[in-house]
């Protein structure tokens, strides 16, 4: 990647550990866990549940004044405590993009509004990005952040995630029968599930930095030097067999940089059965088996939308402090591709480190980070947009799906009904071999329907490309699901059901199209507070600046209810 | 037996969205998993063990206990007769 370099100029995390990530990597190199058992019947689920939660002291120094959710709260919290330790970076900026990482952030609510609520409350008026990419938002926000500076769009990028636990998130957890009532053992012969947890974390981002800036000690600075995010194009909720996506974007993210010189590969290691197994074949495929690998779930449980940026930014602190934190929870090797792993501390003198994060909707990221020498000369140079360095767009194919009307190429298809009825119609038209297309939620319809038209214009590709990404927009995120499956959970009537929750994560949709087409590509969801052509448009040109990925399905893909939707979705690929 | 294992394929079908069956297209003794069968996958089977618990009073705890029970439509009437408890 030519153009601008990505620098890491300032981190927070806010946990049950502590209010900054120096007290953070503290107190889990000293083997301390917040993880708990907590009472199900106190919030409504069934059974009682193993996790790290955020006590309201963690938030009582510095809180937050104004009408705001305790997910903007906490947001806005954490984004403070790291713009204090960069004060030469004006917030206020249009220069500074505010991207938020969260897997289901308020339920009930729109992301993309809450969202701009944190922009606002540091003067900043640039339309804010929100990723919902289930698990991995945390390393997509970052890899958005890294592509924002490079194309000279944006000279600074806050990135924050955070998300609340909650009936919602556990009672789907437990009726996917995938949390451990014990404190979790990641890559453990005895591992039997994950455990959730809280933290707010921010990442500041900036590729212009006042002369002679060198925030770590040695007149060094952390450099994000390459993302990547791939899919498994397996299946929605299962994570490939052969860790296909995970290592795809692993060795994207790695490119030609040698092995020899990382410190630790810093896993999801959620201590599943299957993530962990998946992660083990998937970092030996990348030829990275004789690296250290430490993972923090045995801390923090999964944190979701702040895992990326809370485990980038611990790993970040072991590198700098030489001491890599032990896998806690870990003592006998569980997995088929065993792995360097170690309960307790160990020293490093290497300086740079990989991150991996996989989701549902079978998606996976890795992003590699190298602490850098500090850059003699200034590079306080902020570029006007107008040399943006993103390519320019070609759309090959357009379709526009209403609850009443279907265009494709700018030609009306035939079709009857209305609403949910109306797509069956089109399925049932013009697609007819994918049954699985009936057990899809109304958002996924939409989004396959309108992957499937796009496709016949295009005639049917070979399977298996890893060039063709996935990227799709919208305002709801997934909040007409997220209405069936709180019918779901009601105290009168509680049976959480897996199939309803497992759609309540908007990317699946990206997941969906990727199964169908076996596209190994990028995938992607963002919500926004309103539509935004500009927004879009930009996004996708900076996906197209990934190495692997020559051309794009995305668009715009919004369903409210399932009779209230609109896909605006193409085929795109860079001029 | 006969009517519950009808009564079964009704419900496996409209809890699954099985939209292209009815219940005279599922063989009794058919594995219900895998290719040959009808294609259900790991959320499906988490979905039968909450059918199993909401329709019939039976808790199953581990995911894996399923994997025996869900062969086909004889091994789950087979265990729900015999474990039901509504």
């Amino acid at each position: 990647m030519t153009g601008r370099t990505a620098y890491i100029v300032a981190d927070n995390i806010i946990s049950p550990l502590g209010t900054d990530s120096a007290e953070n990597y503290r107190r889990v190199l000293a083997g301390e866990s917040a993880l708990r058992l907590h009472s199900g019947a106190a919030i409504g689920v069934a059974e009682d549940y193993q996790a790290s939660i955020m006590e309201e002291d963690c938030l009582e120094d510095g809180k937050i004044q104004g009408a705001y959710t305790p997910f903007e709260s906490r947001l806005i919290l954490s984004v403070s405590k790291a713009l204090s330790q960069v004060e030469w970076i004006d917030p206020a900026s249009e220069k500074v993009l505010f991207i938020v990482s969260s897997t289901k952030g308020n339920i009930g609510g729109f992301l993309g509004d809450s969202a701009r609520k944190v922009a606002s409350a540091f003067g900043n008026k640039v339309r804010p990005l929100v990723v919902s990419n289930a698990c991995i938002s945390g390393l997509c926000a970052q890899i958005e952040a890294m592509r924002a500076l490079r194309s000279s769009r944006f000279d600074h990028v806050v990135v924050c995630g955070t998300d609340i636990q909650s009936k919602f998130i556990v009672s789907g957890f437990q009726s996917f029968k995938a949390l451990s009532g014990r404190a979790c053992r990641p890559f453990d012969s005895v591992r039997d599930g994950l455990n959730l947890g809280e933290a707010a974390a921010t990442m500041i981002y900036s590729a212009a930095l006042p002369e002679g800036y060198a925030p770590v000690q040695g007149r060094k600075i952390w450099v994000a030097r390459r993302g990547a995010i791939r899919n498994d194009a397996n299946h929605i909720s299962g994570p490939s067999r052969t860790g296909e996506g995970s290592y795809r974007a692993l060795r994207a993210a790695l490119g030609d940089f040698p092995v020899s010189g990382l410190a630790f590969v810093n896993p999801h290691g959620t201590a599943t059965l299957y993530n962990d197994e998946m992660e083990s074949i998937a970092i030996t495929r990348a030829g990275l088996g004789a690296v250290p690998v430490a993972g923090y779930k045995g801390y923090y449980g999964h944190t979701m939308g702040a895992a990326g940026l809370v485990e980038t930014i611990l790993s970040m602190k072991a590198v700098e402090n030489h001491m890599i934190p032990g896998t806690r929870g870990y003592s006998e090797n569980g997995v088929s591709c065993p792995l360097d792993i170690s309960p307790s501390p160990r020293p490093t003198y290497k300086d740079s480190f990989v991150k991996l994060l996989s989701g549902f909707g079978g998606c996976n990221a890795a992003a590699l980070f190298t602490l850098s020498d500090a850059p003699s000369s200034p590079s306080w140079t902020s570029v006007p947009a107008a040399s943006d360095a993103a390519p320019r767009l070609e759309y090959l194919h357009r379709v526009h799906i209403t609850p009443r009307s279907v265009e494709l190429d700018g030609v009306r298809l035939e079709a009857e009904g209305m609403g949910e009825a109306f797509l069956s119609d089109i399925y049932r038209r013009r697609i007819g071999d994918y049954p699985k297309f009936y057990k899809m939620d109304p958002l996924c319809k939409l989004g396959f329907v309108a992957s499937e038209l796009l496709a016949s214009a295009e005639g049917r590709l070979p399977e298996g490309r890893e060039d063709r990404a996935v990227i799709l927009f919208n305002r709801s995120a997934s909040l007409a699901d997220d209405r069936i499956y709180l019918d779901t959970i009601s105290d009168g009537n509680y049976f959480p059901s897996p199939k309803v929750f497992v759609y309540t994560l908007p990317n699946i949709v990206t997941g969906e199209i990727s199964i169908r087409n076996k596209y190994y590509g990028e995938t992607s969801f963002y919500v926004l507070d309103e539509r935004d052509e500009d927004v879009m448009v930009n996004v996708v040109r900076q996906v197209l600046s990934d190495h692997g990925t020559t051309s794009v399905l995305g668009g715009w893909c919004e369903c409210s209810s399932p009779d209230g939707f609109e896909a605006d979705m193409f085929i795109c690929k860079a001029l | 037996m006969e009517e519950l294992k009808n009564e079964l394929k009704q419900k496996i079908i409209n809890v699954l969205n099985l939209v292209d069956l009815t219940p005279g297209d599922v063989e009794d003794d058919a594995p219900l998993f895998g290719d040959n069968g009808l294609g259900l996958d790991s959320i499906d089977a988490l979905e039968l063990i909450l059918l199993m618990e909401k329709d019939y009073g039976i808790k199953l705890k581990d995911a894996s206990a399923g994997k025996a029970i869900f062969q086909s439509v004889n091994v789950m009437a087979d265990y729900i007769e015999k474990n039901r408890t509504r």
